[in-house]
């Protein structure tokens, strides 16, 4: 698959919304809605790809994690896609997101995406250096093949075993495509949404995230 | 080359399990029903080993793959 890159023409903050602040992000590829979680420090940084949905749908998973976060000092940009369920525009909003932060100052910046933004995180994930470490939560594998190419970035993979949509199966075959550092964690009873162990997750994460982006590997 | 059909292992084993594969430079690929391992000769001793740690039931040896 080839991806179309994205270039940044300004942005905007348009008040405060439920957990951050209103940001649009401008691109020669048209506008994307953000929320922007931050607390002034600017280093270290998450985007949450696709993770706002609807009006003010925002995954549990992705709000409970970057308020978490945020008092560790990693700032959260939490993504609205522009064309949800098409991979490449997905891909290139998520790398706008990654333009802004880089803009804003953040030179270390760990992806996260859930099912179909699974994909999206892994197909992201090699395009820029700040992009330190990247998660998919019960991943889908169409457009996964790029997990081969995130090395030396840590990737961690987290799956149910209940999982209605997408078998446990695809995260494993993910990890078998990707080169250390990996990790893969399988919640025996977890549905798609991995709600029945949202606390295992969020923690996982809390502590996960800070320490993939103290990875010391270097990316050229 | 010998080709293995494997069951998958238990859940919490099965990063190790290939983990384990890698480590030993064994090549394998994860199908949606099983683990398909391909051996090299001299590879053998060491996958009786992961064979033996990972309590392995082994479906089917040299399967006709589509």
């Amino acid at each position: 698959m080839t991806i179309q890159r994205i270039s940044l023409t300004g942005h905007s903050f348009n008040g405060l919304g439920p957990i951050g602040e209103y940001l649009t992000i401008n691109t020669d590829q048209g506008s994307i809605d953000c929320l922007y979680i931050a607390n002034g420090r600017k280093n270290d940084a998450v985007i949450w790809a696709g993770s706002w949905s609807g009006e003010n749908r925002i995954s549990p998973i992705a709000r409970n994690t970057a308020l978490l976060l945020l008092a560790k000092g990693i700032n959260s940009l939490i993504i609205k896609y522009r064309k949800s369920r098409e991979l490449p525009s997905s891909s290139m909003d998520t790398e706008a997101g990654v333009l802004f932060l880089e803009n804003q100052g953040h030179s270390r910046i760990s992806l996260v995406g859930h099912s179909f933004s699974g994909a999206v995180v892994i197909t992201t994930g090699p395009l820029r250096k700040s992009i330190a470490s990247v998660v998919a939560l019960a991943s889908q594998t169409y457009g996964a093949r790029s997990a081969r190419e995130l090395s030396p970035r840590p990737l961690l993979l987290i799956h149910g075993t209940n999982d209605e949509r997408l078998d446990v199966y695809c995260s494993e075959q993910i990890y078998s495509w990707a080169k250390q550092p990996k990790e893969l964690l399988i919640l025996e009873g977890s549905s798609h949404s991995l709600k029945e162990h949202l606390e295992i997750v969020v923690a996982k994460l809390e502590n996960w995230i800070p320490q993939s982006l103290n990875n010391k590997s270097t990316i050229s | 080359m010998p080709t293995y059909l494997v069951s998958p292992p238990r859940y919490d084993k099965r990063m190790h399990f290939m983990n384990a594969l890698e480590n030993s430079s064994i090549d394998y690929e994860r199908t949606k029903e099983e683990y398909v391992v391909y051996l090299r000769d001299s590879q053998v001793n060491e996958f009786n080993i992961i064979h033996r740690n990972f309590n392995l039931h082994v479906i089917e040896d040299d399967p006709i793959l589509s």
